[in-house]
């Protein structure tokens, strides 16, 4: 579903991504796992057209590069972004019916359907459907932001570190989730810091560090695998002697 | 104060303050999602009365040509996308026509010098400001800075220096509590608190509106939901000229109407909307009225001082909203 | 160069036909302006839509007067910029602080109830019809009604003001100015007060305006409001955008290509458009719109790049008196129960570690631990809650970077605030700032220059420390990230630290330049350098530092040296997450 070829993401002069391959099939959960700065972010930032960026990527067999972030959205390549980026002066239900606004432009008038299913996985977005998403906890924003990209009916969905300032208990609901969209057939892309929890949930994994692919392969295999703590601990590598 | 005089003064500044209410709704729109603070308003509102006068006088105004041609210059710009220049080129065409139509039916004169002006806004928008989407608010400012100087030699050369005076279009008073007050003004009146009513229906109930709003609030997370913050941005220029050119075709038979008046007009309007933040609709409408009724009974007082006051009470203003916005702006 | 443009200036009156005389003389008034402007806005980073305002003031100041007073012109001249000295200390001290477009508003604001005033006053300064008749200026007893005489007045008084500003933008106070524009926090932790810098260079450029004011009203010795009008202030800060507003001669190249266009387009436009009439806004509007998005940054950087480049001599010679006191005995820094909160969140809880003299610690954790906060609370950015923060035995919990950076607690920034029309060697130099004295008044008048060369001296042997030196003269802008690194190493070796905190250091370089970067550091504490530093980078972390400080959820859970830590599974759980 997704074929990524020579990535390049570039901020004036510091270069966040360089050389990325990756790819992800359909019905797969593919976890993007790596220390701070390795350019897991910029990575998902480019795929969604976020920021400039060179290289191939390939959405469902036609070529993404140049076609704006609206359009990427209307076409089923939805992002939760790392800070969520929700519309704190307005309701829960106004931000999951905003999510479903590509939808909505082209016609698509019954999005109550979509909203119940939204609501039945998130119960608690339910009780509070009327409350304005400023003062909701940061689990419950964490939670709008992933609904409102499910209203967009993705076919590829893209997550920066869900997991980031939540308490472990929100954590494991969150990813209890997760495995239910899995369950459900949904093609995740999912982009952590919290390896374990990520490699428990996808199928398959590329460590990434200082912008390029260190490792990768079946997650089960990268669970196992010594070299990832490495390269989170920095014991391994080249160092800077 | 005589009692009669109060009221004179009172009704005159409600009137203005109708006016600029809805010059400063106008700009507060368009800075909330463009960050474009919008000083040409000011020439756009007083183009369409000028409009319309000059089509009462048999003649087709130049307004038509430069709106049709913005139009036909974005069409070229957006060449390769889809439908769109082919839409562009039949408003043009549309406009023309309309202008026309003013001429055969004197009638319509109010309604075609509103369309006539409407496609301005969003035309500059998509050939000046959309060009450059990452800019800070003050080179944006800049910029409309520059384009108030073109829109008012434009003015200039269409229309003249002379003060055009213009048919009511509800003529004759009524008496209000023992006070004569002009139709015209009620109509102004009633027509802003209607358009403040269809606005906020539009943003709190149609998911447009909505959209309009988020793309104000957060642009990334309006792009991640599949809202497009340039279009939202014309529509938000489309809405403000719409706006303006209402609110310019409906003042003007009380005052009337010269190329000159549209940067006082706007700047007075800009005064309200500073006093709402560049951020509140209320506190928009409630500045406007505070600052036709601070204008009204100034010119009472100390006449040819109204309007210096006026801009001395924006200092304190910008003191306070300096402070109390937690923004943080990169400076240019 | 400057001999053969002064020559020319002096013999120019006498070869120009008449219309071009006067037009020279509009030139140096509208220079003057523009000038300020560049200050201002250019450097300061303040734009002004009020500067004709400032003219006015004192263009009528003098002309009353004269005509009620019958005060020399000379007196009107000293009258007229007390007089917009005044106004601009009061108007300054309500603007300058203003955020953001606050401030461009309110010069708006001010500008157009001034210009209301001068219209409407009709007691004072005869409305809008104004005041006629005033005396010429006289020197010596000679009457300067001719335009080619009056033309070495303007120019004389232009040629003055450019040069005290010349002297102002290459000294300490410059330096800093430039910086408040692009980063205050990064010149204020070198010891500026951004205010009062504000303040100064507000008042100055409305100088400039003032005697250009006084010079506009006693050439055509008539005085009414429409010169000093918003829409005369906006010319003026076209002419300042389209020469380029950043650099001195971009103000000269502004001011006569619109002065010279004025006439050209006075004539050129009613011809387009079929009709007579003042139209020429029409074109300024386009010439404005047209700059901003093809050339926005004016045009004499296109000129500029054209010229050929002198290479100006190496700074040689005594730097800048080292640190006196000696220190004390006992750990460096010392952080006892530090704590903040944002809001309900906790960012940083009890921490509380210490920093031998001559160790390199690390401070690390996941994302969120509340490292860059700590990093802020010791820089001073951020006060604390609770806690206390000790450097060399003294408190200074919740002093102002300003106040820390003359103890030696220095530091460098993760995204390099670095000032990229600068020199490499001038951006250095702004390290020095907290070590030298001389006040604005001294750089203006150009007594500092003894303090300069040391601090330029200071500078480069800063820049040789970290591999610099050949790219002195280079703008920063031109650097790579690696060595714009280096050039933050070096801007707080000029500040002559004790302790250097490095937030970040890492993000971005490539494997090549994390080494050198390494490299480098290790180095500074072998000449006596202490070094605390934030970073995710374990790679260059765990290589370089003596020990470690790990957070997460902003408390400290583990602290040794880097096999310890790397081992400890408090610290792997941290990183790599619990199950979930």
């Amino acid at each position: 579903m997704l074929e990524v070829r020579g990535l390049e993401v570039r901020y004036h002069a510091a270069v966040a991504v360089e050389d990325l391959d990756l790819h992800v099939g359909e019905g797969e959960v593919v976890a993007l796992i790596g220390p701070n700065g390795a350019g897991k972010t910029s990575t998902l930032l480019a795929l969604l057209g976020l920021v400039a960026c060179r290289g191939e990527i390939r959405y469902r067999g036609r070529l993404l590069n140049g076609v704006e972030p609206e359009e990427r959205v209307a076409r089923g390549l939805v992002l939760v972004h790392e800070r969520r980026q929700l519309f704190g002066e307005m309701t829960v239900e106004e931000n999951l019916l905003l999510g479903a606004f590509a939808r909505y432009k082209r016609g698509e008038r019954r999005l109550k359907g979509d909203l119940e299913r939204v609501y039945a996985l998130f119960p608690r977005l339910a009780e509070r459907r009327r409350q304005l998403a400023a003062t909701m906890s940061g689990g419950e924003q964490q939670m709008l932001a992933i609904g409102r990209a499910l209203m967009a009916r993705p076919r590829l969905l893209l997550l920066d570190e869900p997991s980031l300032g939540l308490a472990p208990l929100i954590v494991r609901e969150i990813f209890g989730i997760l495995r239910r969209l899995k369950a459900e057939g949904t093609t995740i892309l999912l982009v952590e810091q919290n390896a374990r929890a990520a490699l428990e949930l996808a199928d398959r994994g590329y460590v990434l560090e200082a912008g390029r692919v260190a490792l990768q392969g079946p997650a089960a295999e990268l669970r196992e695998n010594p070299r990832v703590v490495e390269h989170y601990l920095g014991i391994q590598g080249e160092g800077s002697g | 104060m005589d009692p009669l005089i109060f009221g004179f003064l009172l009704s005159d500044g409600l009137i203005s303050g109708a006016l600029y209410a809805l010059v400063a709704l106008a700009l507060v729109l368009v800075f909330a999602v463009t960050r474009v603070i919008l000083i040409p308003m000011g020439e756009w509102v007083v183009f369409a009365p000028l409009t319309q006068a000059v089509l009462l006088e048999g003649r087709l105004p130049a307004t038509v040509w430069l709106s049709a041609l913005l139009l036909l210059v974005w069409a070229a710009l957006d060449l390769r996308r889809g439908r769109t220049p082919l839409l562009l080129a039949l408003a043009a065409a549309l406009v023309v026509a309309a202008g026309y139509l003013g001429l055969a039916v004197p009638a319509l004169a109010p309604l075609v010098a509103i369309l006539v002006v409407l496609p301005l806004g969003p035309a500059t928008f998509r050939l000046f400001f959309e060009p450059l989407p990452g800019a800070t608010v003050l080179v944006y400012l800049i910029l409309a800075v520059g384009l108030h100087f073109v829109y008012k030699g434009l003015g200039l050369a269409f229309f003249g220096p002379e003060q055009f005076g213009l048919p009511a279009l509800l003529a004759g008073e009524v008496a209000v509590l023992g006070l004569p007050v002009p139709w015209q003004g009620i109509m102004l009146v009633l027509a802003a608190g209607l358009l403040m009513a269809s606005l906020y229906l539009f943003f709190t109930r149609s998911l447009f509106g909505k959209a309009l709003r988020a793309a104000a609030v957060n642009r990334i997370g309006a792009r991640l939901s599949g809202i497009s913050v340039r279009e939202a941005g014309r529509v938000a220029f489309l809405l403000a000229t719409g706006i303006g050119a209402l609110a310019g075709v409906l003042v003007a038979p009380l005052s009337n109407a010269s190329y000159e008046m549209g940067f006082l007009l706007g700047l007075k309007g800009f005064v309200a909307a500073i006093v709402a933040g560049l951020s509140s609709y209320p506190l928009a409408v409630a500045g406007g009225v505070l600052v036709g009724l601070l204008e009204s009974f100034s010119s009472f007082f100390a006449s040819a001082y109204k309007e210096a006051i006026v801009f001395a009470l924006l200092l304190p203003v910008l003191a306070w909203r300096s402070v109390s916005s937690l923004e943080l702006e990169e400076e240019e | 160069m400057i001999a053969l443009l002064l020559a020319l200036l002096l013999a120019l009156p006498w070869v120009l036909p008449p219309f071009y005389q006067t037009l020279f003389v509009f030139y140096a008034i509208a220079a003057l302006v523009v000038l300020g402007l560049h200050l201002l806005t250019g450097l300061a980073g303040l734009t002004s839509f009020g500067q004709a305002a400032f003219m006015g003031v004192a263009g009528y100041t003098s002309a009353l007067l004269a005509l009620r007073a019958g005060a020399s012109p000379w007196v009107g001249l000293l009258a007229g910029l007390a007089a917009t000295f005044l106004f601009a200390l009061v108007l300054g001290l309500l603007t300058v602080r203003l955020k953001g477009h606050y401030l461009p508003l309110a010069t708006i604001a001010w500008q157009v109830a001034l210009y209301i005033v001068m219209g409407s006053w009709v007691a004072l300064t005869g409305g809008r019809t104004g005041l006629s008749d005033l005396p010429a200026v006289a020197v010596f007893g000679l009457e300067l009604r001719d335009p080619r005489l009056y033309h070495y007045l303007a120019w004389g008084l232009l040629v003055l003001y450019a040069l005290v500003l010349y002297r102002l933008v290459h000294s300490r106070h410059g330096r800093m100015i430039r910086a408040l524009r692009g980063d205050a926090v990064a010149a204020a932790s070198f010891g500026a007060r951004p205010p009062e810098l504000k303040l100064w260079t507000f008042v100055i450029a409305a100088l400039g305006a003032g005697i250009a004011g006084w010079l506009y009203v006693h050439f055509v010795r008539f005085v009414n409001p429409s010169p000093f009008s918003l829409e005369a202030s906006i010319f003026y800060l076209i002419m300042a955008v389209v020469g380029g507003v950043g650099a001195l001669p971009g103000a000269f190249l502004g001011a006569g290509l619109l002065t010279g266009l004025e006439q050209w387009l006075k004539d050129l436009v009613p011809l387009v458009l079929g009709k007579s009439g003042n139209y020429e806004i029409i074109a300024y509007g386009l010439i404005l719109v047209g700059i901003l998005h093809l050339a926005p940054r004016g045009l004499w950087p296109w000129i500029e790049a054209r010229l050929p480049r002198r290479t100006p001599p190496l700074p040689e010679g005594e730097g800048l008196p080292p640190r006196a006191e000696p220190l004390p005995e006992g750990p460096l820094l010392v952080v006892e129960g530090l704590t903040k909160s944002f809001g309900g969140l906790l960012a940083v809880n009890g921490l509380s570690f210490e920093v031998h003299r001559g160790e390199i610690l690390g401070l690390i954790g996941p994302n969120g631990a509340g490292k860059s906060t700590t990093f802020n609370l010791l820089a001073g950015v951020l006060r604390p809650d609770a806690g206390r923060v000790v450097f060399r035995g003294r408190e200074i919990t919740g002093r102002y970077p300003f106040e820390t950076v003359r103890l030696g607690l220095v530091r460098t920034f993760q995204h390099p605030h670095l000032f990229p029309e600068m020199t490499v060697l001038e951006n250095a130099m702004l390290g020095t700032y907290p070590r030298t004295r001389a006040p604005m008044l001294s750089s203006m008048l150009g007594l500092d220059r003894v303090e300069e060369r040391r601090a330029a001296a200071e500078a480069y042997r800063a820049l040789v420390r970290v591999g610099l030196a050949e790219k002195a003269f280079l703008k920063a802008g031109a650097l790579s990230l690696g060595e714009q690194r280096k050039l933050e190493v070096a801007r707080a070796l000029a500040a002559d630290p004790v302790l250097l905190l490095l937030d970040e250091p890492a993000a971005g370089l490539r494997a090549g330049e994390k080494r050198a970067l390494a490299g480098l550091i290790r180095r500074l504490r072998e000449e006596g350098i202490t070094v605390l530093l934030v970073d995710h980078d374990m790679e260059l972390v765990m290589h370089l530092v003596d020990r470690l400080v790990v957070m997460h959820y902003g408390e400290k859970i583990a602290e040794g040296p880097p096999e310890a830590v790397q081992r400890d599974p408090v610290v792997l759980e941290a990183y790599l997450g619990g199950a979930a």
